[in-house]
């Protein structure tokens, strides 16, 4: 894998777009939550969407974040290699080989969360009447970002 | 057990030991059984991904990730160390005790013992070695209290077994407070004894002049832990809203009194937030696809009917799941292993008429010690890392540690009001 | 070829659906020599129901017990087997779901790819609290009520005068406990099995919904079914069908009774006072239901 200096510069745009999304996407969010309770307390009532908006924020939060740990690498690893002394050239095949795990994973995340999105499109959630697609579209917009940014950056910490 | 079980299970230790992240080991050995069992479409792993995270009340997350890093860097965590410091810093033992109740307040805010290891280590250990405190003997403290902070409230790992187990996030925080306590005690017990026999004391000089700033200074950073869990306690608000007042407060003391959050370090820890919630969420994410895979196939009766044909007895069942937590809690971050277990124990639980309330505070003490046992221990190897020291040299100091944990294990084990009945009465 | 079909539905082992269930699928089991194997996975091991129902439709799950509400998703018309009071009586409702109504649904959900087995049984759900007996729609004025968050059943209590508010369900017991919420609407049977009796005084008789539980198949695999045997089939679901709606019966009375034992106290409520605070829901959701549906639902209520 050879890449530019220009391709580290996309990733790491990548990397910082997706934490100011996810940065307005928890903002957003804390502020819903701390009003719902405010909104329960002084005006006895619970907004519709009290539930529902705030957990679709949580899913797209969640697949956002993940594209900054892959452009990173700062996912949950066991880190068990780490301890084993091995030629440098046995680590670097099992770098490409987890490099490779986590590319076909984004793949097939970004494949079926599209024809999931399509087929629940229609569909509608219970409190809001929002397509359910909008939770799912989140797989195959975040994950293919993440695709992107983790070919991008290539093997390089 | 099938061919294509037995597959799923190699394939992900595989991923494991490659070192690809624990929730692409889980997502991608899922999707290759789904091609090979030919169980269910593959479209399956995008539904249970989302569903595994599509809830209200994981949305405690973010917000105490949130909430623990504005404390932090808002000046409220400081400040509660600097009064420990001036009430116990100078005596023997005293900057470990520290460390520790550092530890027990603020950690396991961040989701991840080796996370809490670390950010608490980087502050406490080059002090403790200035005063003489032999880096293993911190070390070990350190890795100890650190996987401490995952049991005391409001903890993260309690969020997910709640979750998971679809028991009250409320009731596992209030249930885990004498248990924490105790803990937290026996560890600071084992800090002073250790440091008696070897004179390690001294930090900053005592004086009341300095106690009575810091304990002016931080009455209002005491007061958070206090509203977060009273106020899940006297039902003025869920765990998740409880989360959510929690970043109000952190946010309103750093800003207008204590000065120390700018719109550059908020706009900072927001976007920290974000990616620790998609580190974190992702395992719970692609957990929710293995998870599946396991109940679909019939694992959960597979184990109820294995552990019941083995043994009659609540207790040896018990114990039995126990040893499977420590020795898993060894190499796996507490999260991906209550994800991954949690659907086949519950229904172990129900069928010897376990709470799985109770349960759950024993699973999170058994993974704080799988997480401290050599040879292993990723949350050991963090704080030796942090302390820059050989695993080895921590060996030493390790076994009164480990040795007041599993004592305050077995008790709870032996006494198990301490976790059902005491905490109703006393809070 | 055999076709095996996972059944799902996200009650107990000890509830009438899962009892029931399990016989239906014994008995196909059975009578097709295997050629139509069922197993039953309870407690939403394969997912909440809307879950289940996506479930169906793309192929994870093969077939579903679920409740008739949460087809709103997909087809928003099945929300009024579960309209306020859509029911005088359950004779009523057996009598509409198994004719004209019943039909009439089964036809929508089969254009969506779900196989309508059968109408069973959720039962009435009644409101629980803390604070008084609620014997009119004023006494329920300013009682902060849990209910799912379904956008009808929020309207229907914003309109009897409550205070409702979505809640996760695993949450609910603490919440009551702690008081986060005085009351809350379940069917009996949940209201016993999920312990509602340690954490709550009243039990209103409101009987305000009924709801059905949906036998449902993945058409898709309904069509791999012989001829014959989807006979079997649909008769073992009628039967079964029969069954676990006696059992909800036999179960209603044993239920009061254990839920007085364990200290709750009941009450009737003032139907017509109920019936007519509820009446502008109906004209609100007139549309969604259409001219058509309300007219074949008006035979069955008189
Ligand atoms: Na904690
Ligand atoms: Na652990």
């Amino acid at each position: 894998m050879t890449f530019g200096n220009g391709s580290l510069r996309a990733a790491i745009l990548i990397d910082r777009a997706a934490r100011w999304v996810g940065a307005a996407l928890v903002a957003g969010f804390a502020a819903m939550v701390v009003y719902v309770v405010i909104s329960r307390y002084l005006f006895s009532s619970t907004p519709r969407w009290a539930e529902e908006l705030p957990r679709m924020a949580l899913v797209w939060l969640t697949f956002v974040g993940a594209i900054s740990g892959f452009v990173r690498g700062t996912h949950f690893r066991a880190g068990l290699l780490d301890l084993v002394t091995m030629p440098a050239p046995l680590r670097r095949v099992f770098a490409v080989l987890a490099w490779l795990a986590s590319f076909v994973f984004l793949a097939v995340f970004i494949w079926t969360g599209w024809k999931l999105t399509q087929i629940t499109w229609a569909h509608q959630t219970t409190a809001l009447s929002l397509p359910v697609g909008l939770f799912y579209l989140s797989l195959p917009v975040c994950c293919g970002v993440a695709l992107l940014g983790l070919i991008l950056k290539g093997g390089r910490a | 057990m099938s061919l294509a079980l037995a597959l799923l299970l190699v394939v992900f230790v595989l991923l494991v030991l490659l070192d690809a992240p624990i929730a692409v080991a889980l997502g991608l050995s899922s999707m290759f059984y789904l091609l090979i069992a030919d169980a269910a479409p593959l479209i399956v792993v995008a539904q249970r991904a989302v569903a595994g995270i599509n809830s209200f009340t994981l949305l405690a997350i973010p917000l105490f990730l949130l909430a623990g890093l504005l404390m932090v860097h808002g000046g409220l965590a400081p400040r509660i160390i600097a009064l420990c410091s001036a009430l116990i810093g100078r005596r023997t033992g005293g900057l470990a005790m520290v460390m520790i109740i550092a530890c027990m307040m603020f950690g396991s805010l961040s989701g991840s013992g080796v996370a809490d290891v670390v950010a608490i280590g980087t502050m406490m250990l080059p002090a403790m070695k200035d005063q003489g405190y032999a880096p293993g003997f911190s070390a070990s403290a350190l890795g100890c209290a650190g996987s401490l902070g995952t049991v005391i409230p409001p903890s993260i790992v309690l969020i997910v077994y709640g979750t998971a187990t679809n028991s009250s996030i409320g009731q596992l925080f209030v249930a885990a407070i004498i248990p924490g306590i105790l803990l937290g005690l026996g560890l600071m017990l084992v800090a002073w004894w250790i440091s008696r026999r070897n004179g390690w004391q001294g930090g900053e000089p005592f004086s009341w002049g300095e106690l009575g700033r810091a304990a002016k200074g931080s009455i209002l950073a005491m007061l958070a832990p206090i509203i977060i869990v009273g106020g899940i306690r006297l039902g003025i608000f869920t765990p998740t809203e409880a989360a959510g007042i929690g970043v109000a407060y952190a946010l309103f003391i750093g800003i207008f009194v204590y000065r120390a959050l700018s719109l550059s370090t908020l706009m900072r820890l927001l976007r920290e937030t974000t990616e620790m919630t998609g580190v974190i969420l992702l395992v719970i994410a692609s957990a929710s696809v293995f998870g599946w895979i396991l109940a679909a196939e019939q694992v959960p009766q597979m184990a109820v009917n294995g552990i019941t044909q083995a043994t009659q007895s609540g207790t040896v069942a018990l114990l039995m799941m126990m040893a499977v937590l420590l020795i898993l809690g060894t190499f796996m971050e507490s999260i991906a292993i209550i994800l991954i277990l949690a659907p086949v124990f519950l229904p172990i639980l129900g069928h010897y008429g376990i709470d799985p309330v109770y349960f759950g505070i024993l699973l999170t003490i058994n993974l704080a010690i799988g997480a401290n046992t050599p040879p292993l221990g990723i949350d050991l190897m963090a704080a030796c890392r942090v302390g820059e020291i050989p695993l080895s040299a921590s060996f030493k100091y390790l076994i009164p540690f480990l040795g007041v944990m599993v004592g305050v294990l077995l008790l709870l084990v032996l006494f198990p009001a301490l976790i059902t009945e005491l905490p109703g009465i006393l809070f | 070829d055999d076709v095996s079909i996972r059944l799902g539905h996200v009650l107990p082992e000890s509830h009438s659906w899962h009892v029931a269930a399990t016989g239906f699928a014994e008995e196909v089991n059975n009578r097709t020599e295997g050629r139509v194997a069922i197993k039953v996975f309870p407690s939403g091991q394969l997912g909440s129901e809307k879950e289940v129902i996506e479930g169906l439709q793309f192929g994870s799950v093969q077939a579903g017990l679920i409740g008739s509400g949460s087809f709103q998703g997909i087809e928003p018309r099945m929300g009024i087997i579960e309209m306020p009071y859509a029911w005088g009586a359950r004779d009523q409702a057996f009598a509409a779901l198994d004719g004209d109504l019943g039909v009439a649904l089964a036809d929508m959900l089969d254009g969506k790819g779900i196989k309508v087995l059968g109408w069973w049984e959720n039962g009435f759900r009644n409101i629980t609290n803390n604070v008084r007996p609620v014997e009119k729609p004023e006494d329920l004025a300013g009682l902060k009520i849990r209910v799912t968050p379904d956008k009808v059943r929020l309207a229907t209590f914003e309109g009897l005068g409550a205070e409702p508010a979505p809640l996760s369900f695993g949450e609910l017991y603490s919440a009551l406990q702690q008081g986060l919420f005085d009351a809350q609407e379940n069917p009996l049977a949940i209201i016993y099995s999920a312990s509602f009796f340690e954490v709550q005084k009243y039990v209103s008789l409101s009987e305000h919904i009924w709801g059905a539980a949906t036998l449902t198949m993945s058409k898709s695999v309904w069509d791999k079914i012989s001829p014959e045997d989807q006979a079997i089939v649909t008769e073992a679901a009628t039967s079964w069908g029969l069954k676990q709606r006696d059992m909800v019966a036999a179960a209603n009375d044993k239920l009061i009774a254990q839920l007085e034992a364990e200290g709750m106290q009941f009450n009737e409520v003032d139907k017509a006072a109920f019936i007519e605070a509820v009446e502008p829901i109906w004209e609100s959701q007139k549309d969604v239901y259409g001219e058509e549906l309300l007219t074949i639902l008006d035979q069955y209520r008189k």
